[in-house]
């Protein structure tokens, strides 16, 4: 038998049986209305649920809604899938996109529904997640909504942390201002915090980094050292002044002030040494190791390298401080974007009637039974409620994770769910530390919304641009080019040289346009 | 055979050659070897070239293994790697061996249909549109039969077959060999080396797809071990909230490192097995002219 023949066989096969089945099937009770998902992976380490899945079981009885769920691969794997299923006309019928040129390019070629009809079908969903115009704004083109833009949940939760048991030792107190942080950070560098004999600490570890999950990205350095720019009052891309001020933060004189400073903690030598070249797992390695007298970190990261700080350093002690306050009172540790998970639906499933199951669905998923399903997994085995707070287990870690793989479309970042889900990170002497005390303790940190910035259209060379603003901060901060009157002007200068102005002109119109700017 | 004098130009110049190959070595030994040593460091010790043996700790080895998808997603890689190298195996020799004959009606023209598809590509999407229309989504052939030929190991394999000596199979047919027995008895042993080469290329390529997975799977339990390390690897580095599940007895770093290192570890293990049939000269002895 060749091999052709062998690929045929299941091929001609598979119908037969399926038809037979199907004939041989008992008739449903009620009609069941076929819907596919395709979402990221909200645990990605963890297999997906299975065919006999609880929530598949529930959603037939309870809505008639027979769920296809598929996790899409993290990333830019993730786009290329979507963007061959659009090519092929295949897209799911209800999915995820974090990609916003793709969720652009879609509507182009309108693969995407308009969702307006959607709205009144899940009340409850809509008031809590898509009634506010400004974040529905960041999915409408040509004044119609083609997305289902849910407010973030899970933003903020970065800061700078403190090795407080170094401080105690050296008798300093927690920097307040941008000279007490450059003084504590030198103590931290040259006074041995760690005592072990060696001048192998450093004031602040800090990586260039862009990551967006719920911190904007911006222009220059990133959000590792955007509480710099933020005590000179230009953290972010754009001022966000109404008028004819509109302009990039970059323009303004307090942009050089705020990379001077970085540049005057390089020159301390209180930053790493490759700070400028390190990855966020490098950063990582540093602080658990103890190199780290004060690092840039989230509440998540704290508890997933906890375990290894604690066996490097068992009297080590964490805290987050307050943004440091600048020249003229300024503080914020940085901007971020209210806005989460965005689901779309496919042109193909709202023209198959599929809108209203969709709708069901969701809604299903906003509160109640189908919300702590989705979210928590099954009640009693995977979570329990205690005073309405849903305390995961953790005997049955994997099998959880897999129940929760679709809990983005789910979770909405209320109290009880935080409390839930940030629980108590553990020292082995039996020191505890509460992530939800030290989630709110981030949240106080004064960030900046800066949600328009998501709709600010890409400029055709915008690697170039952000490769530009990119190196020659670093060479600034670095020492590489003095920082002068000379060597800013010609950089300035050098930025009509890629076309930035009509970059910064459409940002203007765009936010004017949204309502984010007057 | 009489021993050539060697001068002192060509002991330098083995000396040059030993250096540049002991560089070469290290280029690639050191990194491999950093990767191992990060995989067995011990939570609260700093990752070390030269970690000694007595502080190996294999957390990080238990902590995967204990994942229900790495070892699923191991064994569909198994799977994957097998049987496409068998399927690839017999396509290529069987299409290899008739196009290596010049007394192959056709010869010329299905030679050049079979390098077109090697010199012009359709694209991704076309492909997609194949394998969607053969009703291949979501099953291991959509992997298995796209690209089960590789146009360029088939050339290779061609060219292998037309250098075997023609007598061999004058003698063979004499004594009242077919065609297939040919190709069995004769052709395939005195072939070794280039058939465990070739398979070693498709093994290689099998083990390692990431994106067809990625594009012709939806069934997370069907894909194999690279796209399920990628997955790992994203959530240990993700800066979102990681959960309790996160929080292991090894470090994040030691995590990645050993999840590189069970990957490569297979395929390690196969290829020195192997490396000693990449020698040629399996056919001194063969002919007797």
């Amino acid at each position: 038998m060749n091999a052709r023949t062998r690929t045929a066989r299941p091929l001609l096969t598979r119908p037969l049986l399926t038809l037979t089945a199907d004939l041989l099937a008992a008739p449903a009770a009620h009609a069941q209305t076929d819907v596919s998902a395709a979402l990221f992976a909200a645990n990605p380490e963890a297999s997906a649920p299975g065919a006999n899945w609880e929530t598949y079981d529930l959603l037939r009885s309870k809505l008639g809604i027979d769920l296809k769920f598929t996790m899409l691969p993290a990333g830019a794997d993730g786009d290329n899938k979507l963007g061959s299923l659009a090519a092929a006309n295949d897209l799911p019928d209800v999915f995820e996109i974090r990609n916003r040129s793709l969720f652009y390019k879609l509507v182009e070629q309108g693969q995407l529904a308009p969702v307006s009809s959607l709205l009144p079908l899940m009340p409850g969903r809509t008031k809590d997640r898509y009634s506010d115009r400004k974040r529905n704004a960041l999915v409408t083109v040509d004044g119609t909504m083609y997305g289902l833009q849910d407010p973030v949940t899970l933003s903020r939760q970065y800061g700078i942390m403190v090795r407080q048991d170094w401080l105690d030792k050296l008798n300093l107190k927690a920097p307040t201002t941008l000279d007490e942080f450059l003084v504590v950070a030198k103590a931290l560098t040259e006074r041995d915090p760690d005592g072990n004999g060696r001048k192998d600490t450093y004031g602040y570890c800090g990586v260039i980094d862009f990551d967006t999950s719920g911190i904007l990205p911006g222009l220059g350095l990133g959000n590792h050292f955007q509480w710099v720019y933020a005590a000179y009052g230009v953290s972010g891309n754009w001022n966000y002044r109404s008028g004819t001020s509109f302009a990039a933060n970059l323009r303004n004189p307090a942009y050089r002030q705020a990379t001077d400073f970085i540049r005057r903690m390089a020159e301390a030598k209180v930053l790493d040494p490759d700070w400028a070249t390190m990855k966020r797992s490098d950063l990582r390695n540093r602080w658990q190791q103890g190199k780290c007298g004060m690092f840039f970190e989230s509440v998540g990261g704290l508890n997933a390298g906890f375990a290894n700080f604690d066996a490097n350093n068992p009297k080590g002690e964490l805290r987050f401080i307050t943004p440091p306050k600048g020249p003229r009172g300024q503080k914020g540790m940085g901007t971020y974007a209210n806005a989460g998970t965005l689901l779309v639906v496919s042109s193909k499933a709202l023209k198959a009637g599929k809108g209203p199951a969709i709708a069901k669905f969701l809604e299903w998923a906003n509160s109640g039974e189908g919300y702590y399903q989705l979210g928590f997994g099954k009640k009693g085995v995977d979570y329990t409620l205690k005073a309405g707070i849903p305390t995961v287990s953790t005997t049955n870690v994997n099998a959880r994770m897999t129940n929760t793989q679709m809990r983005w479309i789910a979770l909405n970042g209320k109290t009880n769910e935080l409390k839930g889900r940030y629980g108590l990170i553990k020292a082995k002497d039996g020191r505890t530390l509460n992530a939800y005390t030290l989630l709110m303790d981030a949240h106080k940190n004064g960030w900046i919304d800066r949600t328009g910035d998501m709709l600010v259209p890409a400029a055709p060379n915008q690697a170039d641009i952000e490769r530009y603003v990119s190196e020659s901060i670093v060479q600034f901060a670095l020492g590489q080019r003095p920082l002068n009157d000379a060597n800013w002007t010609a950089f300035q200068n050098g930025l009509k040289g890629i076309n930035f102005d009509a970059y910064e002109r459409e940002a203007g119109l765009t936010l004017k346009k949204a309502g984010f700017i007057k | 055979m009489t021993r050539r004098l060697r001068t002192p130009d060509d002991r330098r110049f083995d000396l040059l050659v030993n250096i540049f190959l002991l560089t070469v070595l290290a280029v690639t030994l050191i990194p491999l070897l950093y990767v191992v040593t990060v995989s067995v460091t011990p939570l609260g010790r700093s990752a070390s070239l030269l970690l000694p043996a007595w502080d190996w700790s294999f957390n990080a080895y238990a902590e995967l293994l204990k994942q229900p998808a790495i070892l699923r997603a191991g064994l569909n890689s198994v799977l994957i790697t097998v049987s496409g190298v068998l399927i690839s195996m017999i396509l290529t020799v069987c299409t290899a061996y008739p196009l290596s004959r010049p007394d192959l009606p056709g010869r010329k023209f299905l030679t050049g249909v079979i390098l077109f598809t090697f010199l012009f590509n359709a694209g991704l999407i076309p492909l997609y549109l194949v394998v969607r229309d053969l009703h291949l989504l979501n099953t291991y052939w959509a992997l298995l039969l796209h690209g089960a030929v590789s146009v360029y190991n088939l050339f290779v394999m061609k060219n292998f077959f037309q250098n075997l000596p023609d007598s061999l199979e004058e003698a063979a047919k004499i004594d009242g060999a077919s065609e297939l027995q040919v190709l069995w008895h004769i052709v395939l042993p005195l072939s070794r080396p280039i058939l465990l080469t070739i398979g070693l290329f498709y093994a290689v390529t099998q083990w390692n797809s990431f994106f067809e997975p990625i594009l012709f799977l939806s069934n997370r339990d069907m894909m194999p071990l690279p796209v399920v390390l990628r997955d790992i690897l994203t959530g240990l580095n993700s800066a979102d909230y990681v959960e309790s599940a996160a929080t292991t007895t090894a470090p994040p770093e030691g995590l990645k490192m050993a999840a590189v290192v069970l990957t490569t570890i297979p395929m390690l293990l196969i290829y020195p097995w192997i490396q000693r049939y990449f020698t040629s000269g399996t056919l001194s002895g063969g002919v007797k002219e």
